[in-house]
C-alpha cells in the first residue's frame, strides 16, 4: 500500500496498541487536534501513555469483573477489565449499541475473559484528577490461552517502548513525542519495568519488587506483604503501615457504603472521613484513595463516587 | 459470501478479504449454512455475529496477494504464542 494512496483516498485505520491495564489507566495525556488551516475534523486524535505509546486505539485482554448500568435510561453501561497489572473501566454509551448489548448479556456470566478493542477516553473534571476509560468498539469472550498470548505480546511491546523511553531519558534525544511524554510523566523506568515483571508473574503486584508470600499472582492483594530479608526494617515498617492504612481505608469505605442508600460514597465525604480517622492528611488522602483503587479494593461507579469491592 | 476483516499487530494494519472458500475453510460456514442460520434466527445479523465470535480478538497468521487496499487471503491459520516469562524477564533486565 503506497503512502500516496493512503493520503489521497482515505484515512488508514489506526492500529490497536497493546498495553496493560495499569499503563492505560495511568494515561493522562491527550493531544487535541491541530487547529488552524490544516485542521481536519477527520484527523485521528491521540493519547500518549507513560511508556510513550501513541494511542488512538487499544487492544486489551483481561478479566471482566463487573458490569453496571449507569443512569436511569440505561444510557451508559460500565464494565471493569482487570489484568495482572491493574484495572481499567469500559464505558459503552448509546452509540455503541452492539457492544452495550454484549456487555449486558455478559453481566450474569462474570467473571469472564474478554478481548476488547476500543478507544481511550480521558476525562478531566474541572476540580482536578484524570479518569481514563475505554470506549469499546468490540468485546469478545476469549479463553485463558488468549490472555496468555496477549500478555506475552504486550510484555514484549511494552519492553520495547520502555527501552526507547530510557534511551530518550538518558541522552535527551528522541522524537518530539517522546520528549513530550517525558516532560508530562517524568517516567520512573524502574516502575515501568516492574509493571512488566508483574504482568508476567515474576513479582506480585503493588509491592515494589519485594518478594512476598501472597499466594495469588494476579489477583487483588488481601494482606500486607511479608517483607523480604534484604529490605531494611524501616522501609518494611513504612510499607506495612501504608498498607495497613489502605486496608483501614478499604474497611472504612465498605462500612460507609453499607450505610449509604445506593451503596456508594461521595469522594469528598470519604476524604473528610479519612482525615477525621487520621488515616491520612488532607493532602495525602487522595493518594491513599488512589492506592485503595489501584489495589482493586474500590472503584468509581460514577464520577466522584466511590464503592468498595468486598 | 465473504469476510472483510482487519488484521492488526499493534504497529500496522492490513485489510483482509476472504472469499467464500476461505470463509468456509476458516469458519466452517458456507453460503447454504449461512442462509440456514439467518432463516432460523429470522435475522441476517447472526452470521456476522458468529463470524465475529470466531475471529475478532484472536491471533492469526495470514498470507495472500496484496492488492491496492485489500490483502486477498490465500492462507489464514490461528497462531499460538507461548508466554516465555524467562525470556521477557531477561529483556526487562537489559533495559
Amino acid at each position: 500500500m503506497s503512502e500516496d494512496n493512503k493520503s489521497q483516498t482515505q484515512y488508514k485505520r489506526e492500529p490497536a496498541v497493546r498495553l496493560f491495564a495499569q499503563e492505560l489507566s495511568q494515561t493522562t495525556v491527550a493531544i487535541s487536534k491541530e487547529q488552524g488551516e490544516k485542521a481536519d475534523r477527520f484527523a485521528p486524535s491521540y493519547s500518549y501513555s507513560p511508556t510513550g505509546a501513541r494511542i488512538n486505539r487499544v487492544f486489551i485482554v483481561g478479566t471482566l469483573t463487573e458490569i453496571d448500568e449507569i443512569g436511569g435510561d440505561s444510557n451508559f453501561i460500565k464494565g471493569r477489565l482487570v489484568d495482572a497489572t491493574g484495572a481499567i473501566n469500559i464505558m459503552a454509551g448509546q452509540y455503541q449499541p452492539e457492544v452495550s448489548g454484549i456487555l449486558r448479556r455478559l453481566s450474569d456470566k462474570l467473571p469472564a475473559f474478554v478481548a476488547i478493542v476500543g478507544k481511550p477516553n480521558i476525562y478531566k473534571p474541572k476540580d482536578g484528577g484524570s479518569y481514563t476509560s475505554i470506549r469499546p468498539e468490540s468485546v469478545q469472550i476469549v479463553d485463558q490461552k488468549a490472555v496468555e498470548m496477549f500478555t506475552a505480546e504486550t510484555a514484549k511491546r511494552t519492553v520495547e517502548r520502555i527501552s526507547l523511553l530510557k534511551k530518550a531519558v538518558s541522552d535527551g534525544n528522541g522524537s518530539e513525542d517522546l520528549k513530550m511524554v517525558i516532560a508530562a510523566y517524568n517516567p520512573n523506568i524502574e516502575d515501568l519495568k516492574n509493571m512488566v515483571r508483574v504482568a508476567i508473574g515474576k513479582i506480585p503486584p503493588n509491592t515494589n519488587n519485594q518478594t512476598t508470600t501472597n499466594g495469588d499472582g494476579g489477583g487483588v492483594k488481601t494482606q500486607p506483604p511479608a517483607p523480604e530479608k534484604g529490605v531494611s526494617k524501616e522501609a518494611a515498617k513504612a510499607e506495612l503501615s501504608k498498607d495497613q492504612n489502605v486496608i483501614s481505608a478499604h474497611i472504612l469505605l465498605k462500612d460507609m457504603c453499607t450505610l449509604s442508600e445506593d451503596g456508594s460514597v461521595g469522594g469528598s465525604v470519604f476524604v473528610d472521613r479519612i482525615v477525621q480517622r487520621k488515616l491520612a492528611s488532607a493532602d495525602t488522602a487522595l493518594t491513599l484513595i488512589k492506592s485503595v483503587m489501584d489495589q482493586g479494593l474500590a472503584y468509581e461507579p460514577t464520577m466522584g463516587r466511590l464503592k468498595a469491592v468486598a | 459470501m465473504r469476510i472483510k476483516a482487519v488484521l492488526d499487530n499493534g504497529v500496522e494494519i492490513r485489510e483482509l478479504l476472504l472469499d467464500a472458500e476461505m470463509t468456509h475453510q476458516l469458519t466452517g460456514i458456507n453460503l447454504e449454512k449461512a442462509k440456514e442460520m439467518a432463516h432460523e434466527a429470522l435475522d441476517q445479523g447472526v452470521v456476522l455475529t458468529e463470524f465475529e465470535g470466531m475471529i475478532t480478538g484472536k491471533y492469526f497468521e495470514v498470507s495472500g496477494n496484496n492488492t491496492g487496499r485489500y490483502l486477498i487471503v490465500k492462507t489464514i491459520t490461528p497462531v499460538t504464542i507461548t508466554l516465555n516469562a524467562a525470556e521477557i524477564e531477561a529483556a526487562v533486565e537489559v533495559v
